[in-house]
Parts: C-alpha cells; structure tokens; sequence
C-alpha cells in the first residue's frame, strides 16, 4: 500500500507507543520513519523488527562522558541521545547497536541542529548527512547487523542530497503487523462510551 | 538550531496581553472570528490575486444527484472541486463520525482532473473514510443537507417563491460538513506539498477554500433541484438571500486535541491576533473614517449576536447579555472622541470594565477590524514549521528546567491533584473509529492507555520528580534513564522558551472541563461563528455566512 508521509509518521509513532515504547520516544521514531520514508528508505520491515525485539534490548548509558551499553543497544535511546546532544559532539563512538540504520534519521537531525554535516559510518559503510539535515548521496544499502558504529561531525563537502520521495510503499504483511501494534494504544469501546465519550446522543439529523 | 526568522514587524509600544489571561478556556471558549481569520484570509488573496472561478462540470440529475466540478485558477496553479451528491436514506443521516453515508462528498484536487480522474474520485470520495486517496487530493469532505431548511427551499423556489428569511436567518445553510480532511489522512496530500505554495500554505488555506466551494455547490444544487421540480415558474434565490446563506459544520472531539498536540501553532495563531490588538490600541488617534467603520463592524456584530440561536442553556445566557453589552459598547464607540487619547485603547479597556467576557473578546476582535494595511501582515506570521522547532536541547540541568516550569508552568499550582474532580476524566482514542474521547477515569476502562495530553498534571508530577534528582543532573541524562518524561520535558523546554502562547492554562482533566471551549478557540481562527454547543463535547456553527461567493469578489468586498 503506498502511504502519504503523515500517515507514515502517524502509524510509526502509534505503532512505537502501541509497543511499549514512551509517549516521547514514540513521537522521535514517527519523525525517524517519516524521514527514512522520505529519503526513500525501505522503514517498515526494519521498524517491525526492532519493535519485535525493542522490549530486550539496552538502553545505554553515560559513564565518564562515554556513550556505553551492553550490546546490543536500542537504536531509538541512542538515536534520541545523539539528537539531544546535537552540538556538544564532534565525534561519538557508540555501543553495538541493533538495527544501526535507524540511527541515521537522528544523525541526521543532529546535522541541521549542528549546522555542519555528519558522517556515519558503522561496518558496512558510510554515509554523510548534509547540514540541512538530508541524506547524500548513494542509497545505503539493507543494514541490519549489529556492529559498533561511528557519528562524526565533518568538514567535507557532502555530494548533493537525495531526492526527496512523497510517498513510502509498504508490504501488507508490515502494515498489519504496525497496524496491530497501532491499536494497542485505542481503547475497544461499547455502546455507552460510544455515545457518553463523543458527547453524543442528542438529535443530530435535522 | 535552524528557526525560521520572523519577519520584522513594527513593535507595538502597548504589551500584549498576558498568557495568563488569555489562554485560560473562559476566555478561548469566547473566541470570535477576527480580519485575521482563515477565510478571511483567502478571500482577501483571491480578490486580490484575481482568482478566476467557473463550473466545468454540472451533471447532476432532476432528483438532484450525479456529480460537478468547479475550477480555480490561481494564476499560479488551477485547482478543483469534485463534487458529488447521492441518495441518502433519512435514516443514515447523521452528523457522528460514525455514519458511512452522506447526501454529499467533495475531494479539492490539484490540478485538473480528467474524465479517468474524475472517475476514479466518484469511487472513493463517497466512501470517505473507506476509500484511498492519492496525492493528487488536497482534502476531502462531506455535508448532509439540513432537512429543516433544502427542502422548503427547493419547494419555495420551484413554486417561483421566495423562501421564508426567517427560516433562513434561523438555520443559516443548506448543508453541514461533517469533517473536512486534510493532511495526508487516508492517502491524500501531505501539508509538505503546500508549504511552498503562497496561495495555500497558510494554516488551513485548501480547508477554506473546499468550504468555500462546497457552499456554491449546496446553493447551484437548490436551485437546480428547484428547476427541475418547478420547470419554468422556478425562481433563482435573490442575490441577497444567497448571501444570507452559509455552509454549516458539526464538529466534536475529534479537533480537541489538535490544539494540544500542537502547541507552536497555537501560540503563533494567539501571538499574531494578540500583536494586532496591541498594535490596535497603540495608536495615539484614529481617522474618522476609520470610527466609522468601527462603528460599522460593531453594528454588523449586533446583526450576528442578534440571529445566533442555539439549544445550549449556558450559551444562550451567554448571548443575552453580548446583545446587551454590544448595545454598551456602540454605545460608548459612538462617544469615543476618535481624535484624542488612544481611543481604541479607551475602549478595550471599557469593554473589560463594563462587559461581559463574550463581549470583551468580541470587542478584541472587532477593533483590528477598520485597520488591515496595520494588522494583516501578521497572517503571514500564523504558519508554523513544527518540525525546525522541535528540539530539546540535553545540556540543561535539572535546576534551569525547574526554574523554567517555575517561570511558564506557575499556573499548575493553582490545581489540587489530590482533588479526585481534578483527574476525574481522561483523554482516549475509541479503537472502533480511531477518534479522540474523553472517559470518566473511575468510571470506565482504559486510563491505562490516556493520550498525552494531561500537561497540568504531568508537569507537576514532573516538577515533584526533579526535585529528587542532583540539581546538575542534565535533560539529556534524566531522559537517557527515564524516557517517559520525554515529552513532558521537551514540551515544557519548547513552549517556555518562546511559545508562552502555546499551553492552555487550564486542566483538561478537570470534572469541570467543557471541551467545546477548546473547539471554539480553533474554529474563531477558522472564521466561524454561530457558535451552537450540542452538548460538553460537539457543537455547530457555520462558516462564510453573508461573505461573498467566489464569483462576485471584488478587492472592497473581500477586505
């Protein structure tokens, strides 16, 4: 199904709290999915999984100013944290963290707050964010393995951002599975909270 | 941070108002549509722009179904209404979010749709929510007729008669939208797509402008089913009892939230009518001409409160004394010496003496009204990138972040959480039809899963919290660890940053709460009025009533 960019921010951010993740890390992993749908990234298949294994997963912490976990880390604590402390950094080595490409809507956040653009690299390759806070250019490939990774403020010129997509397609099978998720954060309602909780009742029809 | 850069405006020499005292809901549920409104907004630019209005489509049988299309060229673009009308079953007419059938459903397409397109549209757009949409669709809509009203009216006209204009002033539309949808919901256009588009990318612009459209619609409609029914004694309603005619909307909880969940939006829609009243009573002396067209639009206020009816005992008290008070105030703007004193200023400040709150924001709003080359340059202020503004900055200790909630959150303290009337209710969404509710917490299933939007309590829960922690202790490390207080912090170090406008100041969990004052504050700045409370929870009103239609704009009458 091909989904506007809201309803790919919505349904993520819906499908995160649904999971169990905080009202305010929900809402970071709507704007991360909107972003990786946007640069034309594939965010549904990786967003299943990592809600389906968010619960075991670390979070880090800080010790003696050190980003430190026992791997492997949750990319959405460490991505809120890179964000958080958008120009404090120069350079942060980070903890093996599960699903390392959803950490790249984050860096690249931290670029436009930073004003200056970040290079990401983890074992299976780098890439940079523009200051505007876009991903440039070639598309990265599928991520998934843990491994430590790299977020480095740059210098270098970026090549030109992506262009930038208005539409994310997803499989069906992720959308139930997200969908279902989504609902965990409604309440099943009957008749009488029907018509108490909307304020309805009256005659409506005339 | 990357913040867009407002535009230089002239300072006023008069402060605004305080948030204290204007983003209290007694005072956001007496909001009244000012020059800065939404509609006002685009009909001011398409008189001036020159937009061109015609109706390419008109298929529509002699029972009054089938489908049309009404185009507007921009200059820039061209854009289109679809419309189609249907047979209801009286029985299926209701204006709940639950219903799944309408008399009538609009899609605003971009562009121009061919025959394939338009096809395409009439097997979604009347399935609303059930149907998928494409970028190509700006928003989508629906109204069903007002009974009391279409009917008569058709069977007026077609017997070659005028309708009853007391019926008329007493309903005030021929057809009520149920939801107007915009933002990328149910596969139509992001808001992205508009941004960069000046004759749309103000807040709500292609909302107003289906709207707009839609009351042509509901008007071409009657008197075509007038025609058909009456043949040649059929009668066109006088173009001045046309323009007595409105569309009308029903709205509920559904919109509530939105004010909350977008609280930059907020403060720059309060910000923007706030400066224009400062600005307002600012000026040393007015013109004469300018107090007679105060006057005028006070006059024109007395012609609203005097036709605005409702069923809603507490409103209708309300309105009884605005008809009273708005005697008082043409009263004392007649005395007003417009030459001496700050006179605006005068009688603002006799309004807040002498008047009630429903007069005293009716009176806010009408005096910007004579003065738009001072005020309506703020309209470009009302847009938002919420995005650039979202960030929290991790470095702040725990001490600055209480000194923060000390500074813009004082006014938590004024609510006793102990009190079980102060959480007695809770903010839901209804799995069945993906909307906004509001439980009874002690009563029903389902606090476990409240929405986010108790901000008073949970900015004093978390004032409690931080003063456990190390004062020294920085947001980023106390999120690290507790992650859900992230949105609480992020929203206290938001708003008090520079958004004072931008938190309602008062307890949304309150037994007390009347959640129809939040939808009045958002449909004033939509430019509604006729405000007609159903209940706590929905309320009608109607929108472009006695405003031009789109093909009879002049620059003098859109102003």
């Amino acid at each position: 199904m091909d989904l506007s960019l809201n309803e790919v921010e919505t349904l993520a951010a819906k499908a995160a709290r649904g999971a169990g993740c905080s009202w305010g890390e929900a809402d970071e992993m709507g704007r991360a999915a909107r972003w990786l749908a946007r640069s034309g990234l594939a965010f549904a298949p990786m967003l299943v999984a990592f809600l389906g294994v968010h619960d075991s997963l670390a979070r880090p912490r800080v010790v003696d100013g050190q980003l430190t976990a026992t791997a492997p880390a949750c990319p959405l604590a460490t991505g809120c944290w890179l964000v958080d402390e958008a120009g404090a950094w120069t350079m942060v080595d980070l903890p093996d963290v599960a699903f390392p490409l959803l950490l790249l809507p984050f860096a690249a956040r931290a670029a436009r707050l930073a004003g200056r653009p970040v290079r990401f690299t983890s074992r299976e390759g780098a890439w940079t964010l523009t200051a505007l806070g876009e991903l440039a250019g070639d598309e990265p490939g599928g991520v998934r393995s843990e491994g430590q990774s790299r977020v480095a403020c740059t210098d270098d010129v970026p090549s030109p951002a992506r262009p930038a997509h208005r539409r994310a397609a997803l499989e069906e099978a992720d959308l139930r599975v997200l969908q279902a998720y989504a609902l965990k954060t409604c309440v099943p309602e009957s008749e009488g909270s029907r018509i108490r909780g909307a304020g309805g009742g009256g005659t409506d029809d005339d | 941070m990357n913040r867009p850069v407002p535009a230089p405006v002239p300072a006023p020499t008069r402060a605004l108002r305080a948030p204290d005292e204007v983003m209290r809901l007694e005072c956001l549920g007496a909001s009244h549509p000012t020059r800065l409104s939404f509609l006002r907004t685009l009909m001011r630019r398409a008189a001036r722009e020159g937009w061109r209005f015609t109706r390419p489509l008109w298929e529509i049988d002699a029972e009054g179904y089938g489908r049309a299309v009404y185009r507007v060229d921009t200059g820039a673009r061209s854009y289109c209404l679809v419309a189609f009308a249907h047979y209801l079953q009286d029985e299926r007419r209701t204006d709940r979010v639950i219903a799944e059938a309408w008399d009538t459903s609009y899609a605003l397409y971009d562009g121009v749709p061919d025959t394939a397109e338009i096809e395409r549209l009439e097997a979604n757009v009347p399935r609303q929510e059930a149907g998928r949409f494409t970028a190509r669709e700006l928003t989508l809509s629906r109204a069903n007729k007002s009974v009391r009203l279409f009917d008569s009216l058709v069977a007026r006209l077609a017997r070659g008669a005028m309708p009853d204009e007391a019926a008329i002033e007493a309903v005030g539309y021929l057809m009520r939208t149920t939801a107007v949808y915009g933002n990328g919901k149910f596969g139509i256009a992001d808001r992205d797509v508009l941004r960069d588009r000046p004759e749309l990318g103000g807040p709500f612009q292609a909302e107003m402008l289906t709207v707009w459209l839609i009351r042509s619609f509901t008007l071409d409609l009657a008197e075509h089913c007038a025609r058909a029914l009456g043949g040649d004694r059929a009668v066109a309603l006088e173009p001045r009892l046309r323009r007595r005619i409105g569309v009308g909307n029903s709205t509920g909880l559904g919109m509530a939230p939105f004010l909350v969940r977008h609280p930059t939006l907020l403060h720059a829609w309060i910000h923007a009518r706030e400066t224009a009243l400062a600005r307002v009573r600012a000026l040393p002396a007015i013109t004469p001409e300018d107090h007679r067209l105060l006057l005028a639009a006070i006059d024109r206020a007395r012609e609203v409160a005097g036709s605005w009816a409702t069923i809603d005992a507490v409103q209708t008290a309300r309105i009884a004394g605005l008809r009273a008070d708005l005697d008082r105030l043409h009263e004392a703007a007649a005395r007003l010496d417009p030459g001496l004193d700050h006179p605006c200023d005068r009688l603002y400040r006799f309004a807040c003496e002498a008047l009630g709150m429903e007069a005293r924001e009716y009176a806010a709003a009408l005096l910007i009204e004579p003065f738009g080359a001072l005020v309506d340059d703020l309209t470009e202020t009302m847009a938002v990138d919420e995005d650039a503004l979202w960030h929290m900055g991790g470095t702040l200790p725990a001490r600055d972040l209480l000194a923060r909630i000390d500074d813009a959150y004082g006014w938590t303290g004024r609510i006793d959480f102990a009190d079980p009337m102060s959480d007695a209710r809770f903010w839901y969404v209804s799995a069945d039809k993906l909307e906004p509710r509001l439980g009874e917490r002690r009563e029903e299933p389902g606090a476990d899963r409240e929405q986010p939007l108790a901000i008073a309590r949970d900015v004093t829960r978390l004032k409690a919290y931080l003063g456990t922690l190390p004062p020294e202790r920085t947001v980023a490390e106390i999120v690290l660890e507790r992650p859900d207080w992230r949105h609480v912090i992020q929203r206290v170090l938001l708003l008090s940053r520079d958004h004072l406008y931008g938190e309602v100041r008062d307890n949304l969990l309150s037994a007390a709460l009347r959640p129809i004052d939040l939808l009045r504050c958002k449909l004033a700045f939509f430019g509604a009025d006729q405000f007609d409370p159903r209940s706590d929870r929905w309320l009608r009103i109607s929108m472009f009533r006695g405003a031009p239609f789109p093909e009879e704009l002049s620059a003098g009458e859109a102003a």
